[in-house]
């Protein structure tokens, strides 16, 4: 059996996080999804730094990174991820309340590989969310850094 | 001599009575100097014609006593040796004959323009010739016959009477050229009297008109100067204006970007958990709980739609325009094709003429037209056969383009609210929408620099125009209403 895949959903708001493991939920997508609350919590993880420097190895299949963040924004992020050796492979959405030129701009000069603006609509959300969860986890062949095995 | 606010009052009349005052003063002192000059240059020739007289007169004087003093000369000679038999008293008579003839023509000469005193002249001439002959005649009788013939001819007084009537002659010839001389003085000296006062006259009005030519001129200058500063003040006012409109502009941009993220965020957080608490156990069967819940999400979505549209619209003013060649007549034949959904089920007789070809953004005039058909579908909603109809208005300077539907129509007393932002002259349950996509045409058409405007009639139907400029001269502008 394949390892699962795992997700990193980087987002600062409590209610976005928990609507979104709901739609993730909704279904059933037996992904681990790993919750960052901000920029530096999320690099933390993806480098094994602080208070991620004692866990398991492997890497996630997807980041869903929001865009406005506290502290280390997501366009901040992905700067540092393309930036990185071992993270500029790893496929980033950008997740957003709205479709700004400048923010859209930014973000595909940096190398992201999805930019999604996030339905006011709930049913509208969860079908979004299913579609992202469902392509870049289950039908997406990710690389091969990001399925090597557990140490 | 002009107050500023008579100046400004009678505009550009003043400014022509000024400029011809200025030429005709001009003028007059030019005008004033040349004749001053001609007057100058005839009394000082005049003056110089008089000097010339004068030494004109002077010479003949002269000729006319040197002339006599010879005769007298040649007469002393004569008597002299006619008394004394001495050879050396005719020194001053040899050589007078040659003297008198040299004088002689020398007064033809200088009395060529006057015919009276060459007519004494002649007289003079045949006197001299006459005194002469006698002289000659006195020495030879001395000579041949001796002493007491010629004392004898002496006697005769001949030679006094011959030189008494020269000198008659001679004294009436100097007379008159005294008296020419005295006219032609007298006159030189009128004609210098008269310029004299007349220059100096002429003078003081010129000088005059060109020191009021110099002070308007000044007072010309000075008001030029400060309209210069005026408008340098205005250009000043108008940038630090220009400044201030780009800071607000930049503030506005930063406050719809937060709107964007900061609004939608809640809303979608409430639509999202009406949803979860709809499905959590026992909400569900509460029936007039799950009918406020729908009401809690149908508003949250509403407002998202407007918090979106109020963004778009925004984001219609500030986004630059690429301008290129749209032909209208392809580009409604696919608007018509997106609009198909919203025609299903109804029966719809649409009617295109023509459209022109013309200079637009493309995305935004796309967005015109199917706000435009879109509305006049919207809202032919309750007719059982809807007509709508698009047609074009060639004009000189614009094309002026029309959708014109029989829907529901507008009262014209509303018009001014029609294209406003969120204007809606129709009840959010009898037809959908924000109000915000005729706010968008006028928007999109005016930064084009065109004009839109609308006819109707409740229940007769509506019709909107929109007019785009033939020349690309029109400059996008950021931002109009």
């Amino acid at each position: 059996m394949p390892p699962l895949k795992r997700i990193l959903l980087v987002e600062d708001s409590a209610q976005d996080v928990e609507l979104t493991l709901a739609a993730l939920a909704e279904h059933n997508l037996a992904n681990e999804v790993v919750v960052a609350r901000d920029g530096a919590e999320a690099l933390n993880y993806l480098l094994r730094r602080e208070q991620f420097a004692s866990r398991a190895n492997g890497l996630p299949v997807v980041v869903m990174l929001d865009l406005k963040m506290p502290k280390v924004d997501g366009l901040e992020v992905l700067r540092e991820m393309k930036n990185h050796p071992d993270l500029k492979q790893i496929p980033v959405v950008m997740m957003t309340s709205s479709r700004e030129e400048q923010d859209l701009v930014r973000s595909y000069s940096l190398g992201v590989n999805a930019y999604v603006v996030k339905p006011v609509d709930f049913q509208q959300f969860v079908s979004s969310i299913k579609q992202l969860g469902f392509f870049w986890a289950v039908i997406n062949e990710p690389p091969p850094a990001c399925t090597r095995p557990a140490a | 001599m002009f107050s500023e606010g008579m100046a400004s009052y009678w505009g550009c009349e003043v400014k022509l009575k000024f400029s011809s005052l200025i030429t005709g003063s001009f003028l007059l002192a030019i005008m004033l100097l040349i004749v001053l000059g001609g007057v100058a240059y005839l009394s000082i020739t005049g003056l110089i014609q008089a000097a010339d007289a004068v030494s004109h007169t002077h010479e003949v004087l002269e000729n006319l006593n040197g002339l006599l003093s010879e005769l007298s000369d040649a007469e002393v000679g004569e008597r002299g040796y006619i008394i004394t038999g001495n050879e050396s008293f005719l020194e001053p008579y040899n050589g007078a004959a040659a003297k008198v003839d040299a004088q002689l023509k020398t007064l033809v000469v200088l009395t060529a323009d006057n015919p009276a005193q060459q007519e004494r002249l002649a007289k003079l001439m045949q006197l001299t010739g006459k005194k002469l002959e006698v002289v000659n005649k006195g020495i030879a009788l001395r000579r041949d016959n001796g002493f007491e013939p010629a004392a004898a001819e002496v006697r005769t007084q001949e030679g006094k009477r011959v030189m008494d009537e020269v000198r008659g002659v001679i004294a009436t010839m100097v007379g008159e050229e005294k008296s020419l001389l005295a006219a032609r003085d007298r006159r030189a000296r009128t004609r210098a009297g008269i310029a004299v006062p007349f220059s100096l006259i002429g003078d003081i009005v010129s000088l005059l008109l060109l020191a009021g030519v110099f002070y308007l001129l000044k007072q010309e200058i000075a008001n030029q100067r400060r309209a210069k500063q005026e408008i340098r003040a205005l250009n000043q006012s108008l940038e630090e204006h220009a400044g201030q409109l780009e800071t607000a502009n930049k503030e506005l941009e930063a406050f719809s970007y937060s709107v964007s993220h900061d609004l939608r965020a809640p809303l979608r957080h409430i639509s999202g958990f009406v949803d979860l608490l709809g499905k959590h156990e026992g909400m569900g069967k509460d029936e007039k709980a799950a009918r406020y819940l729908k009401f809690i999400s149908d508003s949250a979505r509403r407002m998202g739609a407007l918090v979106d549209d109020l963004l778009a619209f925004s984001r219609m003013g500030r986004t630059d325009m690429r301008l290129t060649q749209v032909n209208l007549t392809e580009m409604v034949v696919e608007v018509g094709g997106e609009l198909a959904g919203a025609c299903r089920g109804r029966s719809i007789e649409w009617r295109f003429s023509a459209l022109p070809v013309v200079q637009a953004d493309p995305a935004m005039l796309r967005l015109v037209l199917v706000n435009l058909l879109a509305n006049a579908i919207k809202y032919t909603g309750t007719r059982s056969q809807a007509k709508i109809e698009m047609g074009h208005q060639p004009g000189e300077a614009e094309d002026v383009i029309y959708v014109r539907d029989n829907g529901v129509g507008f009262n014209m007393k509303y018009i001014d609210k029609l294209f406003g932002v969120f204007q809606r002259l129709h009840h959010a349950d009898e037809f959908e929408g924000t109000g915000i996509g005729l706010a968008n045409v006028r928007r999109i058409i005016g930064r084009h620099g065109g004009r839109t405007w609308a006819e109707g009639a409740e229940g007769q139907g509506a019709t909107f125009y929109f007019s785009l400029p033939k020349q690309a001269n029109h400059k996008p502008t950021g931002n109009q209403s």
